[in-house]
């Protein structure tokens, strides 16, 4: 068994943030009070753009929050030389991060939230690293906007910097999201690759608003921040509808799943406990977010395949039919499913669910990890029919472990003993829908 | 057809010309640069808004061509992309969009300076008169493509499809108006990278880097999207295998309804409506076995099917829609599973349905392709 993951709670994280940057911060609050006072018009911008990008942020299909704008905006901050039409801006390290703090605050009092506070605290981490990197760290007695704001560099070079300064930044709120991601029976590395899977091209985009806004300032002024950041709203806004039909789509999937539970094939609410809890073990095991949609979707609809039937299973349990009858099943499943070519994954899934672990073993059948899951997941609820007592679980446990190696993966029956225990002592309660009576076991 | 691609090409031609000779040839250097980056966008593709909106920085480019390469240099940088795009189709249509691409680069760079636009903006310094001599008129030039766009493609698909010009023209600037006004401040923002800021073709790259944000998540909007409207065919599938020895009636019942509705006049919803309706109409027959045989109750929650779940839980009177649904299976079943001769099955839907329902399916019946009677019967 793979070790679990240590949690880095999202409160955790804020009184972190608090306690690294809260000495710096105070240091530079004399210095923000004296750039504001002489340039009241475009620090007043920088307040309504991350005010406002705080308070907009958007919702990714997978829950995660981004704020695109206020992040762009604090980026540019942190970047900014020369402003056509502003006396010279000569501001610390702290100032960026400082006032994007106190529009946070601003934020958070009108919109409460632990998660928003959470991906805060991780973006203020990352402006912080990107403003200490540009107007902090002197190299040769110059810091990198001093460098570039002078005129020494060349436009492709200074932009190229920029960009990669941003990037950094970006990793950094990434990697930091990815950790608080990364609690209850999520892994790290999982959490990680999420991140750069479903944020990456967002954040790319989001990247390029800051050297856009700081290169057109010294010839536009501040209508220069704006306009560098139209490219990023029109990213927001395909994002959100993509985000949209995404919710759609699964909330489509769970309506599709609801079929054999209307047809009274099989009891009400076994395919949504399932995919809760292949879920979970999928997440424990490292299964990719992608996978995980497949995995979420192939056990919502594992028992499409019963439509076949003539005359519905005893309690719609597949596990106390002959093997050869599940794998009818599974096939017929696979085939209904295979239909829509974005299920295809999922179909895939369902057609394995069925084959015992030996196969894997001795004849070398090729099932994904994802099919394994399934297949004890399933089990699992079949034989507890969703009651979670000590000792209904406790005796599904133990009807699974006969089949250990034999019938079921190893690994996938040691997550589901680590979560469903977990359930039972009351460490990590998840919602489970509804539960029906239990089945002989 | 024919007739039309050419006078549009004949048109391009003299626009191209005038252009070629408003002005001083462009530097071949930032020319080069503008054709290597279009490369570049060509790479990363168009990604499709809706069915026939498409976001493609091609747009961007050809505007800003106007203002970096002056009204030659976007002449010939239209001419140079039309000529090296690899289209497939027949010669008439690659030629009307090659003529297109190079009319609408060539109008561009002559509107531009005909509305006071600058060219020599490498010294302009402030948002006045930026926006003043570049931002204004860089957005008239826009205004100009768009119009040219919407009168070129309306009149093509009247040619080709028969579809009226002004449905046309309305849905084009409904759906393409914000799209252009997007492309004529990206184009600004594009200008002012490349030459008052000094950046010159790192400023694409630039501006490239959150448009591929921007269609990456386009692309994945259309393919959920796409899947969405695919699960109508998870639940087509799942009443197949059901009934196997029913296979083919799905999508008869859907066909025929949907022909008879068309018939009967009902707009493009609805006949969408009941061809989805008529396809799930067996969807009762799968949950018969919990005693309930509500199919309709299946669907709640599958908000693109609202409008064919309405048809099939259609209480008394139900609307036409339903009652089409309703005589297209009945009717299927008449004739596919019992084997009735299809005028004995309409005469006995009669007394039930009303009359023009019944012409019209009589009239759908007999359009019903060879070759999907052919499937049906070999199915039932």
């Amino acid at each position: 068994m793979r070790t679990r993951p240590q949690p880095v709670s999202p409160t955790l994280l804020v009184v972190v943030t608090a306690a690294l940057l809260g000495p710096a911060l105070a240091l530079g609050a004399a210095d923000l009070v004296g750039v504001a006072s002489t340039h009241p018009r475009l620090i007043g911008l920088f307040v309504l753009l991350l005010v406002g990008g705080e308070l907009a942020p958007v919702r990714l299909p997978s829950g995660r929050l981004l704020a695109p704008l206020s992040t762009a905006a604090a980026l540019t901050l942190a970047l900014l030389g020369p402003v056509h039409g502003e006396d010279d801006l000569v501001m610390g390290p702290w100032t960026p991060p400082l006032l994007l703090a106190a529009c946070q605050g601003i934020a958070l009092a009108v919109r409460p939230g632990r998660d928003r506070a959470s991906v805060a605290a991780a973006r203020l981490l990352g402006v912080a690293a990107v403003a200490w990197l540009a107007r902090g760290l002197v190299v040769d007695g110059r810091s990198f906007v001093t460098w570039w704001a002078g005129g020494a560099a060349p436009g492709w070079l200074a932009s190229a910097c920029m960009l990669l300064l941003a990037l950094a930044g970006l990793l950094v709120e990434r990697l930091v999201a990815a950790a608080v991601q990364a609690r209850g029976h999520r892994r790290l590395r999982t959490a990680i690759r999420g991140e750069s899977s479903e944020a990456g091209p967002f954040t790319l985009a989001i990247s390029a608003a800051a050297p856009m806004a700081a290169l057109m300032a010294p010839v536009l002024g501040a209508a220069a921040l704006p306009l560098a950041l139209v490219p990023v709203g029109l990213t927001a806004v395909a994002v959100r509808r993509y985000a949209a039909v995404g919710e759609t789509f699964r909330q489509t999937v769970r309506a599709l799943s609801r079929l054999t539970e209307e047809g009274g094939y099989t009891p009400a609410h076994h395919s949504e406990r399932v995919a809760d809890l292949a879920r979970a073990m999928g997440e424990r095991l490292g299964v990719a977010e992608r996978e995980l949609l497949d995995l979420e979707y192939s056990a919502l609809l594992h028992d499409l395949g019963q439509v076949s039937l003539r005359e519905p299973l005893e309690g719609g349990a597949t596990i106390h039919v002959a093997p050869a009858d599940q794998q009818r099943i599974a096939d017929h499943g696979a085939e209904i499913v295979r239909r829509n070519p974005g299920l295809v994954a999922a179909a895939d899934i369902i057609a394995t669910q069925a084959v015992p672990y030996r196969a894997v073993v001795e004849d070398l059948a090729e099932v994904p990890l994802s099919g394994r899951v399934l297949k004890v997941a399933n089990a699992f609820d079949d034989l507890t029919g969703g009651r979670r007592t000590p000792a209904v679980v406790a005796q599904a446990l133990e009807r699974i472990e006969l089949g250990l190696g034999y019938e079921y993966d190893p690994v996938t029956v040691a997550a589901l003993a680590t979560i469903v225990g977990d359930e039972v002592r009351g460490q990590s309660p998840r919602a489970t829908a509804g539960q029906d009576t239990a089945r002989p076991l | 057809m024919i007739p039309y691609v050419l006078a549009v090409s004949a048109v391009t031609a003299i626009l191209v010309t005038t252009a070629l000779r408003s002005g001083p040839m462009p530097r071949p250097a930032p020319l080069i640069a503008m054709l290597v980056l279009y490369g570049l966008v060509w790479l990363v593709g168009d990604t499709f808004v809706e069915s026939h909106v498409n976001l493609s920085l091609l747009g961007v480019v050809l505007l800003a061509a106007a203002v970096i390469l002056g009204p030659p240099g976007a002449a010939l940088f239209g001419v140079a992309i039309a000529a090296l795009s690899r289209q497939a189709g027949p010669w008439w249509a690659r030629l009307f969009n090659m003529a297109m691409v190079g009319l609408l680069a060539s109008a561009g760079g002559l509107v531009y300076p005909l509305v006071g636009g600058r060219s020599d903006i490498g010294e302009v310094v402030g948002a006045g008169p930026l926006l003043r001599e570049v931002a204004v008129p860089l957005l008239v030039a826009d205004v100009v493509q768009a119009l040219l766009n919407v009168a070129l493609v309306v009149g093509i698909v009247r040619l080709a499809q028969g579809i009226p010009i002004r449905l046309q023209a309305k849905r084009m600037i409904l759906s393409s108006g914000a799209v252009y006004l997007g492309y004529g401040v990206l184009a600004f923002v594009l200008v002012v990278l490349w030459l008052p800021a000094g950046l010159g073709p790192m400023s694409i790259l630039l501006l490239l880097v959150p448009l591929f944000g921007a269609q990456w998540a386009l692309a994945q909007y259309s393919a959920q999207v796409a899947s969405q409207e695919a699960s109508l065919e998870v639940l087509v599938a799942a009443i197949d295998t059901h009934h196997p020895e029913g296979s083919g009636r799905s999508a008869r019942v859907g066909d025929l309804a949907a022909r008879t509705a068309e018939h009967l006049g009902l707009g493009v919803l609805e006949v969408n409506d009941v061809r989805r309706a008529g396809r799930l109409n067996g969807l009762d027959q799968v949950t018969a076995g919990s005693g309930r045989a509500d199919g309709a109750r299946m669907l709640e929650g599958l908000t693109f099917l609202k409008g064919a779940a309405t048809l099939l839980a259609a209480p008394d009177p139900a609307p036409v829609g339903a009652v089409v649904v309703a005589a297209a299976a009945r009717f299927d079943d008449l004739v596919h599973r019992l084997g009735m001769p299809p005028a004995e099955a309409l005469a006995a839907l009669s007394p039930d349905v009303p009359v023009r329902v019944t012409e019209a399916l009589a009239w759908s019946w007999d359009r019903v392709p060879a070759p999907d009677l052919a499937d049906g019967e070999a199915g039932s």
